[in-house]
């Protein structure tokens, strides 16, 4: 949806991830090339701005509403081209205000409405009965059932002026968080107020701070904070990864009986997901690890790359390798870095003629493994 | 244990193994005896049994007179119980009639067991003693030509392998032989102490095609000397005729007469003239030898059951849900055959693994009236497959005990000699009484005699005429390196001779292998480790480590993917990516291929935590370990040997070939065998956290906690959202040293706070516990 009559447009980080091109139709007729001012897999938004030229009559432009007034039952409306049927509108009401969706949830909570949401709708608006935008449409449901989820607008609108910088730009702290009450799992915590620490990363700005698990955070930078269920912790851990990286943000807290003060100063977040490279000869995608992307690989190894995709048919496949087996040694020569892995790939496919086998090591559950990759074949050879 | 493919084949191969010729050796000696048809040193043949006269045109001598005594035996047998009978019979080296042949077989093809046989009177037949047990005989017909009269066994030869046959009425035509006076200058009987081989002259009779077939011919005499001076006290010299046939006196012109009939493999020479004159047991003796061996048997062969400790039930158990679980290692109660020996000890027929024998708890004897004598365990053999138990007191029914022959088995070739088969089928004890012939023996393990009984080896108690028991159906111990792992048989089945037995328990502590030995239930789980994580070879690792040669192109041996700290592999100096090729035991002859079980290495991949949520909790057991177990095929092999037993690794390192000798080290408690804490009603299951959990987490030496275990759906701690493999780090605040820690800090809590880690993720779960 264009925003501006410069013609900035939001979108989905996934919409338009690994592009090479972004192209944009506009219901006029008009298409444009667009470029990507910024995109976010935290909160799976892209800003991207039309090539318009002097010359280009400007474009129309979508409102942003409101949504932190919205009420479940409101009627609303999606827009988007589901299953590539562009200019389509499906008709719903808010079905829920603010959910909590575990593991995409980390800065924001969710609308959820029951207008159908369809694979094509991702990025199209959401919008009230007035037509203004309060959501970006971004999950559905593809087992069926009218259930879609959009980014709220209000969410949108805190990060809007950091994309248009080319970047949100989190801080990280490591610090993870747990409301004082899980009905799922009957936890109760004393206190009704805070946010109960659940742990904290190794080596991370938390655990310099001295924060431990079990602390209850009763403030941060002088703002009380509470959690009482888990649809509180999207807005306390936006407020934190929105602070400026370097600076002191001072904390108090609960631990045991006791009141105690401490600051923390976060860290800039950096990559949340590893580059990637393919080697097609070896059948294989290899990645980056992410400390957010691959925590399970990363606390195996907090460097190097990693199997990411495993083309069937294939050498790789054929050799047994796996997805996320990670990569320590081709042919005796550590790869740490995927320039490394890229040039150990070069290397063995320049060598072809003289060696057909390549002596990979990696890690595979924890345990160092030995694989002969067997590249002889060319699965490209049709 | 052993019938996985059908207690037929694998008797059959085990027979091929010892023997290296079975029923392949009846074709080739079929073979071999029609050429003996077309060879020109045959002096005379002739066609018996022929309708017109029964004689071929003989160059030299005409033996028509001999074929009128000739009559071809018809056998035929049956299977009298669902079990299996004997398996060849016409064990010895009969050339007179087919060399061995597979009962079943017979049953199948639906034809008889032919024999040759000689008329001795007009109603009475002497024909080599095939062995067929007595209750596998539906009928015996003789026949002659187109003439057939049934009839049956009125008599065995003592010391000759030979029986007797009294015909219906007497067959048209035939007359029975004529025997000169020993003194008719007949070659005498070879003295078995001279050494060469006499010549004699004989009448054979061969079966070619469907023909039996006369030839005059020279017969030899082999001798047996004895090897152990055991021999030499007991009997003398034994003596092998090479075939069967009838003894006749040089000269020219036809043969009328006979000076003696001769059977191959007896015990000595068949003295000359009329086999009706050898010591024989007639149809009241054999019946009252029968009777005594039924009384020997029924009292001192008794029914063992060995009470066994339930196994554990390991994760391997739970994911494959309880299938595979049979088996010898997962029984709890095994029926064996035990025999009260004239020591006053039990010997019980029970191959029992370490794994097994570790839970052994009682040892009970059921006599054949139904008491029950209680014994204890004394030892498990090392060799063989038994185990040694002292009853609490010698049954009366048994007085005295069984002895144990110590003479060499040999001795006993071609002497009738009884055999008592029993086993255990279910709960009772089965006994069957036949007469048995030995026939065949063997050099095998370790250079000792074996005898070969074709017929129910594996049940097979056979007695000297004394009474002692001269084979016993028990088994050399297979060693680890041999271990059939298609059905995990500790042992093969055979039979044995009693004077190995003998000799193991006259010095039973050096007999006894000590780890193989009841455990409490604490040690019982207990394995041996060299303390790697090993990754199964295949060709292309093989070659490209360079150990092709030496692994079959990677069939076998494993490449280490770690080292635990501390470990003996540590110390000996193993590294990641030494390649282990095997264990060297002085205990096994062979070398024990290390092989790798892909079960054992746990889940393969990135274990999927973050779906543990949405995993239903029925399937909690299903799920494989993240971590690779430390009880692995090669901790099982260790744990075989014995703590505390010396034993060499072969590895390669750095492409270097190397022995390393070590001693088996008790590896420290792992995931399967750890000190535990179970709450039933919580449906919890906590453990220690031990070193593969803690390495395969990558938690600190320091890090409290106990491990997850086991969770039942349903009950409280599934409920409060506690998953499998989880940590428990803490209860209400206090750090959790161990699984005994862990139920202490339950203990008089309605309500407690855990703090539980997910792999690296803690959060807090409250748990009701009351």
């Amino acid at each position: 949806m264009i925003i501006s009559e410069a013609g900035e447009a939001l979108t989905n980080w996934h919409v338009v991830d690994r592009a090479s091109e972004v192209r944009c139709l506009l219901s006029d007729g008009r298409s444009f090339r667009a470029d990507i001012v910024a995109s976010d897999r935290d909160l799976d938004l892209a800003l991207i701005r039309l090539r318009l030229t002097p010359d280009d009559a400007p474009p129309p432009t979508a409102e942003l509403g409101t949504s932190g007034s919205l009420e479940e039952g409101d009627f609303v409306m999606a827009m988007g081209a589901p299953w590539g049927l562009n200019r389509s509108v499906s008709v719903g009401i808010i079905a829920c205000t603010r959910r909590y969706l575990p593991d995409q949830s980390e800065y924001s909570l969710w609308l959820q409405t029951d207008a159908s949401i369809s694979p094509g709708n991702s990025g199209g608006p959401l919008v009230d009965t007035d037509g203004r935008v309060i959501g970006i449409n971004t999950l559905g449901n593809s087992s069926g059932g009218d259930l879609g989820f959009a980014v709220p607008v209000d969410t949108i609108r805190e990060v809007l002026d950091r994309l248009r910088g080319g970047q949100v730009g989190w801080s990280w702290t490591g610090l993870r968080l747990q409301p004082l009450r899980d009905f799922d799992r009957d936890v109760n915590f004393d206190g009704d107020s805070g946010v109960i620490v659940a742990g904290v990363d190794p080596g991370s700005p938390a655990e310099a701070a001295g924060l431990k698990a079990r602390d209850r955070i009763v403030s941060i930078n002088g703002t009380a904070v509470t959690a009482r269920t888990s649809e509180d912790l999207p807005d306390i851990r936006r407020t934190l990864a929105l602070k400026p990286a370097g600076e002191s943000i001072p904390i108090a807290l609960v631990r045991g009986d006791a009141e105690t003060t401490t600051s923390l100063v976060p860290r800039e977040k950096g990559a949340v997901q590893g580059d990637e490279v393919d080697c097609p000869r070896w059948g294989l995608t290899l990645k980056q690890i992410n400390r957010f992307e691959n925590a399970e690989l990363y606390r195996l190894r907090n460097e190097g790359v990693f199997i990411f995709g495993i083309r069937y048919p294939g050498n790789a496949a054929s050799a047994g390798l796996q997805v996320n087996d990670i990569l320590l040694e081709v042919e005796g020569v550590a790869v740490k870095t995927l320039d490394e892995a890229k040039a150990a790939y070069t290397r063995s496919v320049e060598q072809l003629e003289q060696k057909k086998r390549v002596l990979v090591k990696i890690i595979r559950a924890g345990q160092q493994r030995q694989i002969v990759l067997d590249i002889a074949r060319d699965f490209e050879r049709q | 244990m052993r019938h996985i493919w059908g207690s037929h084949v694998v008797n059959h191969s085990l027979t091929a193994a010892r023997s290296g010729r079975t029923r392949l050796a009846i074709a080739f000696l079929a073979m071999a005896s029609g050429l003996l048809v077309a060879n020109p040193l045959q002096a005379a043949q002739a066609t018996p049994g022929s309708s017109g006269p029964s004689s071929a045109p003989s160059r030299s001598r005409d033996l028509s007179a001999l074929a009128e005594s000739f009559v071809q035996v018809e056998i035929r047998v049956r299977q009298d119980r669902g079990e299996s009978i004997g398996t060849v019979v016409g064990s010895a080296a009969s050339i007179t009639s087919r060399e061995g042949e597979y009962l079943p077989a017979l049953i199948d093809e639906e034809r008889p067991l032919v024999m040759a046989g000689w008329l001795l009177e007009n109603d009475t037949v002497i024909l080599r003693d095939p062995a067929v047990p007595a209750r596998a005989v539906e009928s015996i017909a003789v026949r002659r030509g187109s003439h057939t009269v049934p009839a049956r066994i009125v008599g065995l030869a003592i010391d000759q392998p030979a029986l007797f046959l009294r015909l219906e009425k007497p067959l048209e035509g035939a007359k029975p032989l004529r025997f000169a006076a020993a003194s008719a200058g007949a070659a005498a009987p070879g003295d078995p102490s001279t050494p060469g081989a006499p010549k004699q002259n004989a009448v054979v009779a061969h079966s070619s095609d469907a023909e039996f077939v006369l030839e005059l011919t020279t017969i030899s005499e082999r001798r047996l000397h004895p090897t152990t001076p055991a021999s030499a006290s007991g009997s003398a010299p034994r003596v092998i005729i090479d075939r069967d046939g009838l003894r006749v006196a040089p000269g020219e012109g036809p043969v009328t007469e006979v000076t003696g009939v001769l059977f191959a493999d007896g015990a000595a020479p068949a003295p000359l003239g009329d086999p009706l004159q050898w010591p024989r047991l007639d149809e009241a003796a054999l019946d009252a030898a029968r009777a005594a061996v039924k009384a020997r048997a029924d009292g001192c062969i008794v029914r063992a059951t060995l009470h066994l400790r339930s196994p554990r039930t390991t994760r391997r158990d739970q994911m494959y849900g309880g299938m595979g679980m049979g088996g010898p290692d997962a029984s709890t109660e095994i029926e064996a055959l035990g025999v009260i020996l004239s020591t006053g000890q039990a010997l019980i027929l029970a191959s029992t693994a370490p794994s097994v024998t570790a839970r052994l708890e009682r040892i009970d004897l059921t006599l054949a009236d139904g008491s029950v004598v209680p014994a204890t365990f004394a030892g498990s053999l090392r060799d063989f497959g038994a185990l040694v138990a002292t009853p609490s007191a010698m049954p009366e029914s048994c007085a005295g005990g069984l002895g144990l022959s110590t003479a060499e088995v040999q001795s006993h070739r071609g002497l009738l000699r009884f055999a008592a088969y029993a086993s255990v089928v279910g709960r009772s004890r089965v006994v069957d009484l036949d007469h048995v012939r030995l026939s065949r023996f063997i050099r095998s393990w370790r250079n000792e005699t074996f005898a070969i009984v074709f017929s129910e080896e594996d049940r097979a108690f056979v007695f000297d005429e004394e009474g002692k028991l001269i084979l016993l159906p028990l088994s050399i111990r297979t060693t680890p390196s041999k271990r059939d792992r298609w059905d995990g048989g500790y042992s093969e089945s055979g039979v044995m001779p009693a004077s190995l037995i003998a000799r193991a328990l006259s010095n039973l502590d050096s007999a006894i292998d000590s780890a193989n030995v009841p455990l409490s239930a604490d040690d019982e789980g207990r394995t041996g480790w060299l303390g790697v994580m090993l990754q199964p070879l295949d060709p292309e690792l093989a070659r490209a480590n360079g150990v092709a040669d030496r692994t079959r192109d990677g069939e076998f041996g494993g490449l280490v993917t770690f080292v635990y700290p501390d470990s003996p592999a540590a110390k000996a100096g193993i590294e990641v990516g030494s390649i282990l090729l095997a264990v060297r035991s002085p205990r096994d002859p062979n070398p024990i291929e290390v092989t790798v079980d892909e079960a054992d290495l746990g889940f393969e991949g990135v274990f999927p935590w973050e779906r543990l949520d949405e995993l239903p909790e029925e399937y909690y057991d299903r799920i494989p370990a993240p971590w690779p177990t430390l009880e692995d095929a090669l901790s099982r092999t260790l744990t075989e040997l014995g703590m505390g037993s010396e034993y060499e690794v072969e590895l390669v390192i750095n492409g270097e070939t190397r022995r390393t000798s070590l001693v088996v080290e008790q590896s420290p408690p792992h995931f399967d065998n750890a000190p535990r804490f179970e709450a039933p009603a919580l449906g919890l299951t906590v453990r220690d956290v031990t070193v593969e959990v803690r390495e395969f987490l990558q938690l600190e030496p320091d890090q409290p906690g106990v491990v997850i275990a086991r969770l039942e759906p349903g009950k409280r701690a599934s409920v409060a959202g506690l998953r499998p493999f989880e940590i428990i780090v803490e209860v209400d605040g206090t750090p959790v040293k161990d699984a005994a820690a862990f139920g202490a800090l339950l203990e008089g809590k309605n309500d407690v706070r855990l703090v539980v880690r997910r792999a690296a993720v803690e959060r807090v779960v409250r748990m009701t516990v009351e």
